[in-house]
């Protein structure tokens, strides 16, 4: 019945497939006619009298820290521009996102990841994403890095970050204290320390075995830590990932594994399992997102942070902009001049403040004010090295997702033992395509 | 005209027949049309003939997912065969022979099928969770403390954990179509067997199974299908991609996840071929369980010649 009603949907999609295919032309080639309409009215004006109704995704997976802040954002929002009723839902995943693609069924606003990863390029190249760069955003505040966070061949196309994020090592300091152990300044104190609270019956880092993007942290982590010119090397076209120390940096992770460092039956935990065991004190440490502080923080714990040294004590922490405010315009929005409203205010002070002190991330913008002492906690490394996300999906084909084969293939691989880091390392190498020199 | 007019039925059929060839026949062919191309489910087609069936039976990473997945769902469908399809046919017995409070039983065994899918695998949640499981607390009770484990996703019990949630929700609805088959056995019948003097359990092997042996023939064609096509289970615990080494994944979600999942890990060219690969693995499902039920109707009604 199941496959019944799944081969009835790919019949109706194959339907909507060719509409999509012979409209393709047409969202670039009506681009520039709304563009031309647009700027003739300026941005400044105020847009139509008439009430009218945005819808807008939010990012489902962080719900649970986003809730707070976009509340504010869109009640601001809607005190700014009263026209203007802003529906927002948490109903944005990976799989949700792709259902809407197929069925060209995209809401107004949505967010999306920039250049972190090649999906932002494909929804371009595919007309789904409306072009911002007629609208002459007022980007005066933002650097060039920014603005390549969201630009394609020279055009921009969605709302600019204004935070950074990275990976730290979340602890307990109480139970780092009576195991008489500080924040590590080198990798070997850093494991030294983990083999000292093991002895000690308590689970050494805590790890969301069963959440594919949590349980990939320590990787996002140990790469640059490991591998940071690597990786960069291998971004270029001058190296590749079969170079020793990518190969050492996941057999990092599976020794890790073999000698119990995430405790037992981690392969089972899920990412609020995960966070319940080191917030009960049951595990010392986690390794999270930047953008997960204020979760930790709201827990009273005696908390610190410390980026992971490499072996000669220099901590190279992997660097991203966070993608909570990045926002894109469906090309099929019926409101465009609107919605551009919205992109706007996500650009400004008022709208990154807020979610700042909701959620305490690390500004990259000068004039956002930090929210804690603990914000400066996060931002205490040595150099920013590269995100191995970002550089497996710049060696990606739309044949070939390096990327993802990291995720869904590699790590769950190495957190049963299934194969060694160089074996991991040589997977990856053989799906990479890597740029000429 | 003369030859429909000898056969006044065809009218009759008529309406069902074009609503079944629209949304059943018409769909199968479609989709196998479909596994003839190399598509995205967006862009432009490519026809490939046979090339998507090549690929997944050539293609390593695709081959081992198909057999994962063919392999637990086969591993359901024995647990399903071997030890509900008996529990039911004792309980519809017991059912059947009136036991004190069979009514109240009755209702209660079937119960669950009126709980919808995710609020049973959260009332498994409650019960083999990790940290707020009763399972584990009951463990520490009995002071089997080092025994308490995150039950819902350890690797080697995947399948297992599924079963026990599909035998729970599903072992009511064997057990009344075997207890309707029952009631229908002519009382003098059972009569008569009585005042031959046949034991409680003669009467069961030597009268009811053999009246409702048509009856648990079907069943086990109906616990075939639904091995197959399970999906609802395995994703809500696994997810798309099917829980840690796949090993909750079974058939229907292997093609959830080819066809509109993160696809992108398998290799070769699944990211540009989704849809073509996901009819294809349609297509097989359906010649696995097309095969079987046919084999079964011609058993069934070769017995019945006799």
């Amino acid at each position: 019945m199941l496959a019944l009603l799944a081969m009835t949907g790919a019949v109706l999609q194959g339907c909507g497939g060719n509409d999509n295919g012979n409209g393709n032309a047409a969202p670039s080639s009506s681009a520039p006619a709304s563009a031309s309409s647009s700027p003739g009215a300026p941005a400044s004006e105020s847009p139509s009298e008439e009430a009218v109704t945005l819808k807008v995704w939010g990012d489902l997976g962080n719900q649970a820290v986003l809730e707070e802040p976009f509340k504010k954002i869109n009640a601001a929002f809607a005190a700014k521009y009263p026209n203007i009723k802003i529906e927002y839902d948490f109903a944005q995943n990976d799989q949700s996102l792709n259902v809407a693609l197929q069925a060209n069924e995209l809401p107004d606003l949505f967010w999306v990841q920039g250049d972190k990863t090649s999906k932002m390029g494909e929804m371009v190249k595919n007309g789904f994403l409306l072009d911002l760069t007629p609208y002459n955003l007022d980007l005066s505040r933002y650097s060039d890095s920014e603005k390549a966070y969201c630009t394609i061949d020279g055009k921009i196309y969605c709302s600019l970050p204004s935070f950074f994020d990275t990976n730290v090592v979340y602890y307990n300091k109480d139970l780092y204290e009576q195991n008489g152990l500080k924040a590590p300044s080198t990798w070997d104190e850093f494991v030294q320390g983990l083999e000292t609270l093991k002895a000690a019956g308590v689970t050494p880092i805590t790890l969301a075995g069963k959440s594919e993007w949590d349980r990939a942290w320590p990787i996002f982590a140990f790469a640059p830590a490991f591998s940071n010119a690597a990786l960069k090397a291998a971004q270029t076209g001058e190296g590749k990932l079969t170079d020793p120390s990518v190969a050492e940096m996941l057999q990092a992770f599976r020794d890790f594994v073999d000698k119990g460092y995430f405790g037992k039956d981690f392969l089972a935990q899920d990412y609020a399992a995960a966070q319940f065991a080191f917030t009960n004190s049951k595990a010392a440490a986690i390794i999270d997102g930047t953008w997960a502080n204020s979760t930790y923080v709201e827990s009273g714990m005696n908390l610190g942070r410390f980026s992971i040294p490499n072996k000669e004590g220099k901590k190279v922490v992997q660097s991203s902009y966070s993608n909570f405010m990045t926002y894109a315009i469906s090309s099929k929005s019926a409101h465009p001049d609107q919605a551009i409203k919205y992109i706007e205010f996500l650009n400004s002070l008022e709208a990154q403040q807020i979610l700042e002190d909701a959620v305490g991330l690390v500004p990259t913008i000068k004039d956002i004010v930090a929210k804690d002492e603990g914000v400066k906690e996060l931002a205490v490394f040595d150099e920013a090295g590269v995100n191995v996300y970002s550089v497996l999906t710049a060696l990606s084909t739309p044949e070939s997702n390096a990327a993802d084969i990291l995720m869904k293939d590699v790590i769950p691989k190495l957190m049963t033992s299934a194969i060694t880091g160089a074996e991991g390392a040589a997977t990856l190498d053989k799906a990479a395509a890597y740029p000429a020199k | 005209m003369a030859w429909i007019k000898k056969r006044p039925y065809l009218w009759f059929i008529l309406p069902g027949f074009a609503l079944y060839s629209l949304f059943t026949v018409y769909p199968i062919f479609s989709a196998f049309q479909i596994s003839l191309n190399r598509w995205d489910g967006i862009g432009p087609k490519t026809f490939v003939g046979l090339g998507n069936y090549a690929e997944l039976f050539g293609n390593q990473e695709l081959f081992s997912q198909l057999t994962g997945a063919f392999r637990h769902s086969g591993t359901l469908f024995l647990l399903n065969a071997l030890a509900v399809l008996p529990a039911q046919l004792y309980m519809a017995y017991l059912l059947y022979s009136g036991i004190r409070g069979h009514r109240f039983f009755q209702a209660m065994i079937f119960a669950p099928q009126f709980i919808a899918t995710p609020v049973i695998v959260f009332m498994g949640t409650l019960i083999f969770d990790g940290n707020i499981g009763v399972f584990n607390k009951l463990l520490e009770a009995v002071g089997l403390g080092e025994w308490t484990r995150p039950w819902l996703g350890l690797p080697e019990l995947g399948i297992f954990i599924v079963w026990i949630m599909v035998a729970w929700s599903g072992i009511g609805v064997g057990m009344i179509f075997f207890l309707g088959a029952m009631k229908m056995i002519p009382t003098e019948m059972m009569e008569a067997a009585l005042l031959e003097g046949a034991s409680y359990w003669r009467r069961f092997f030597s009268i009811v199974l053999p009246q409702i042996k048509t009856t648990v023939l079907n069943m086990l064609i109906l616990t075939y299908i639904f091995a197959m096509t399970m999906f609802d289970f395995s994703f809500i615990l696994g997810g798309v991609s099917g829980g840690i080494n796949r090993s909750v994944d079974v058939m229907a979600l292997f093609f959830y996840r080819i066809a509109f999942g993160d696809n992108s890990a398998v290799g070769g060219s699944m990211n540009v071929n989704a849809m073509g690969m996901g009819t294809t693995i349609a297509c097989v499902m359906f010649a696995v369980i097309f095969v079987v039920a046919v084999a079964q109707v011609v058993i069934t009604y070769r017995r019945k010649e006799v």
